[in-house]
């Protein structure tokens, strides 16, 4: 953080999720208002096709993975084989189709595991008692500059490539950055009045974290998960090649690029299409973060006051008045904390 | 700042302590008998037996973590099970490849990031500014793997479409011949370079954005700076903390990276040759690759942190005021 | 130095922040501005230094001593900032540079536009330290290390230290508490009479208003909506927002003249 950073705290759950609106009432105005901005429709559309090819490729590939052909190796896309084959004669398109199920599950879980090991560090740094918020805080700064790589190295001996030295290694270090880059606006919070007057009215230290500290660092925590998968796909790819991560045999997208490494000079086109759909996807991923930190946000959003007012009730309205040149900077500023320790791992 | 030093000293033994035991933990509870893994499927029992002699994985755990620690803090980290090699003298001719390469990597990242990421923030049009946001972003999201690919594609000699520099290997006489062993790390290092640089660009757009918006750079202009002069010479200076810490875990996260492009390039660099040794099991080895590169990362963690303080103004006025007090 | 602001309009991104905005401070004039928070008073004065924010479009004309602001090039601009026009910030705190201390900070608009000797820079920042009523050892201090109203002494001690003539100051006042706001303004007003420059005086507040300008513009939502004589404005407002800033200026008067009031 820096020093002139003032940013006011948030106002809670209530003003986090305007509650005079339902629930789908609240997903719809999120939905659209992601919708309406390029980057979001572009995260939106990407990630949609990413969970459907998942879903579908469960059930059907244009071509059987397992599929080989030594006749048919390193063909050029043609109509059976519409992104061609690799060295095996398997069929380029079906593995990625394939591997994106393998992709959704490692980012899935990176980002839950992650997730949760943050909110408990976070919960750890913002306790009351300093012994235990001391000892978090350096724990976190001492161990943040650990590589996610040696972790799954460390983990690789014992357990061999496999989903899990990924998921746990990302996890790792991706909760541990979270904590760090969420400490200062949890703080914030912490110290504001309506946490202390909830305290004074003898709400449990626990319930006060989710009503009154958790709302207050959504807009952080959704760009840094969704930056966070999106990181868990590079590193797949990464340690996949390195021979710790998917094990060889199931598809994935590390899998499709490290494949077409070996051939690269003979057919340089099969390195195209995996390195293609990696970047595409962790694109959207790190635009959908931030897409939706200013689609929930209440305060910038102006078309939660619209919808709010459309359903009769303009409780919202009288204070969110001014769309002054203020309301703009704060939402500069969760950035800044956000880019600040972003060097997530 | 010499109560900080002190706290933060303890913290990075203590934290470096937890490794070594998470490490020797993590390769002694493995699932099965690494000496009957090591040894083959068919070997007969006294060879096992002696491997794991050998391997010293017949004495307690204790015992054998002692005797690790103790070899490794006189330096003596033992010998390779496979090729009976020391394993310190084989790290020591390893990293002459993998840190220049680090460096390097990140020299280029640093000339890319901060002045692209400088232009960015000073971006008049609107245009220009989420054109320059959009390539930050796609610039890293690229997998390491995929832009050493379309380097060596490009560049390579012999291969590329414009053949220019060597893509396989490092010279025989490594940094006797300083050209060539240049040369040989200009494309791995340019594949982690470019990507990370898209890192700091992102950081350094956004950090710098945010001075532009603070009352510190107005000030320098009501001084009489023009608006470039003030945001570099006030702005950056003041975003260097954060800016400090940034390129600290940049460098953590680069590792990837450089162990990709290490395999890729055919580099006999640290992170070659362990992936070789986790590949191969070599225990020894392993253990004591692992602990050295957590020390290193764990000590530039520190180093950042100790940075961080001296130009953190904040921080040297709190220094000033417990001297007085 | 005279200031005449014609039709200036100013939008960030689509949104209006200035409406035709027209404003004039003849030579040695002290001319207020008020406006409730969010109205653009801050945008006037960083269009005038020509600092307004990269994003923003600017339209109409601001001419400083007949010189066109609008559309000069950053360069010559600079070179009236800190030299002719000296300008003092709101919150002293973010806006001295945290990590020079007071004496550099001070000097730099003399180092910027003058070769002076080091020991004719060094009189003269001491000199005008000791106008502004801070004393000589401070000025090996950081800024963080001074009070509220020390810092702000420091801001217009670099701001006038080039003896600029026409000064901004954007609610040099409303970070302070009472007492050294009434200080404050009475340090800036005899520093401006004594060296004859015009000011620009931008504030919410008409209780501060009334000690330092004799003329008066108020702004709303971007707009001017009256302007006069302050005496006049005060007893007979004829604009609502006028009479709001009239009547919450008279309850802090009357109630014994105090009370911090960081309304901002």
């Amino acid at each position: 953080m820096s020093w002139e950073h003032t940013d006011r705290p948030r106002l809670g759950l209530k003003a986090a999720f305007p509650g005079r609106l339902g629930f789908l009432g609240r997903m719809r105005v999120v939905l659209v208002s992601m919708w309406c901005k390029a980057s979001g429709r572009y995260s939106l559309i990407v990630l949609a096709i990413w969970i459907l090819v998942s879903l579908v490729s469960r059930f059907w590939t244009p071509v059987p993975i397992w599929t080989t052909d030594g006749y048919r190796i390193w063909q050029a896309p043609s109509r059976t084989h519409l992104l061609g084959t690799d060295g095996t004669g398997a069929d380029i398109l079906s593995w990625l189709m394939a591997g994106s199920a393998t992709n959704l599950v490692i980012s899935l879980l990176a980002v839950i595991l992650s997730g949760v090991l943050g909110l408990l560090l976070v919960m750890a740094m913002v306790s009351r008692s300093s012994g235990v918020s001391q000892t978090v805080v350096v724990l976190v700064d001492a161990l943040i500059s650990l590589p996610t790589v040696l972790l799954a190295l460390i983990l690789a001996v014992p357990l061999g490539p496999s989903i899990a030295v990924v998921v746990v290694a990302c996890g790792f270090g991706y909760g541990l950055n979270l904590a760090r880059i969420v400490r200062p606006q949890a703080l914030l919070a912490a110290e504001s009045d309506y946490v202390q007057s909830a305290r004074h009215s003898g709400v449990g230290s626990f319930r006060i974290f989710c009503t009154h500290l958790v709302p207050n660092i959504i807009p952080v925590l959704c760009v840094q998960l969704s930056m966070s998968a999106g990181t868990s796909v590079l590193a797949e790819a990464g340690l996949t090649y390195l021979g710790v991560g998917v094990p060889s045999g199931l598809p994935s997208w590390g899998h499709s690029l490290t494949t077409s490494v070996k051939f690269i000079n003979v057919f340089p086109l099969t390195v195209l299409w995996p390195g293609l759909v990696v970047t595409m996807v962790v694109v959207a991923l790190n635009l959908f973060g931030d897409a939706l930190r200013d689609a929930i946000d209440p305060v910038t959003n102006p078309r939660f006051r619209v919808a709010v007012a459309a359903s009769g009730r303009s409780a919202l309205q009288s204070e969110r008045q001014t769309p002054s040149a203020q309301s703009d900077d704060s939402g500069h500023h969760v950035e800044n904390a956000i880019h600040t320790g972003e060097g997530g791992r | 700042m010499a109560r900080f030093l002190m706290r933060r000293l303890v913290l990075f033994i203590l934290a470096l302590m937890g490794i070594s035991l998470l490490i020797f933990l993590a390769l002694r509870i493995l699932p099965g008998d690494v000496a009957a893994v090591m040894a083959g499927l068919d070997a007969p029992p006294e060879r096992v037996d002696r491997l794991r002699r050998q391997m010293g994985l017949d004495r307690s755990y204790p015992r054998q973590y002692l005797d690790w620690i103790s070899g490794f803090l006189q330096g003596d980290l033992g010998r390779s099970i496979l090729t009976n090699r020391s394993i310190a003298s084989q790290v020591g001719i390893r990293a002459q490849i993998t840190f220049p390469l680090i460096l390097l990597g990140l020299g280029m990242a640093l000339l890319l990031g901060i002045p692209l990421g400088c232009a960015a923030a000073l971006a008049r049009s609107p245009r220009m500014q989420s054109f320059s946001h959009m390539a930050a972003i796609v610039g890293g999201s690229v997998p390491a793997l995929w832009s050493g690919l379309l380097l060596i594609m490009l560049f390579a000699k012999g291969s590329g479409l414009i053949g220019l520099l060597p893509s396989q290997g490092f010279p025989a006489l490594g940094w006797a011949q300083p050209g060539q062993a240049l040369a040989a790390l200009i494309l791995p290092a340019l594949s982690t370079g470019i990507i990370v640089g898209a890192g700091i660009m992102r950081y350094t757009r956004s950090l710098l954005g945010d001075m532009l918006s603070s009352g510190y750079v107005d000030m320098g202009m009501a001084c009489g700076m023009t608006r470039t002069q003030a945001a570099l010479r006030i702005g950056l200076r003041l975003a260097s903390p954060q800016l400090v810490s940034v390129i600290g875990l940049t460098m953590a996260e680069m590792v990837t990276g450089v162990m990709v492009s290490e395999n890729l390039f055919a580099l006999p660099g640290l992170g070659s040759m362990l992936v070789t040794d986790v590949g191969n099991r070599d225990l020894p080895a392993v253990q004591s690759e692992l602990l050295l590169l957590a020390a290193f990362f764990l000590f530039l963690g520190l180093l950042v942190d100790v940075v961080h303080r001296l130009i953190d103004p904040r921080f040297r006025g709190v220094a000033r005021q417990e001297v007085a007090d | 130095m005279s200031l005449v602001i014609d039709g200036l309009g100013l939008s960030i991104g689509g949104r209006t922040i200035l409406d035709r905005v027209n404003l004039r401070v003849a030579d040695g004039q002290r001319v207020g501005l008020i406006g409730s928070s969010g109205s653009g008073k801050s945008m006037i004065a960083r269009s005038v230094l020509g600092t307004a924010p990269l994003t923003a479009s600017l339209s109409g004309s601001i001419l400083v001593d007949g010189l066109q602001i609008l559309g000069s090039d950053d360069r010559s601009l600079a070179d009236l900032r800190g030299s002719r026009m000296g300008m003092i910030f709101q919150n002293p705190s973010t806006a001295l540079n945290p990590v020079k201390k007071v004496y550099s900070q001070v000097e730099l608009p003399l180092r910027r536009h003058y070769r002076l000797s080091a020991q004719e820079r060094r009189r003269r920042v001491m000199e005008i330290l000791q106008q502004v009523g801070l004393d000589a050892d401070l000025a090996g201090s950081y800024p963080h290390e001074l009070s509220g109203g020390q810092q702000q002494r420091a801001a217009i001690a670099t701001a006038l230290v080039t003896k600029p003539r026409l000064i901004l100051a954007d609610e040099p006042t409303t970070a302070l508490d009472a007492i050294t706001q009434r200080q404050i303004v009475d340090l800036l007003v005899s520093l401006v009479d004594q060296s004859g420059a015009s000011l620009l005086f931008i504030t919410h507040d008409f209780s501060v208003l009334a000690r330092v300008a004799d003329y008066c513009y108020i702004l709303d939502a971007g707009r001017v909506v009256e302007s006069g004589q302050t005496q006049s404005i005060l007893r007979d407002p004829s604009s609502p927002q006028g009479r709001t800033l009239v009547r919450a200026a008279r309850e802090l008067t009357l109630r014994a003249d105090g009370g911090k009031h960081e309304d901002d």
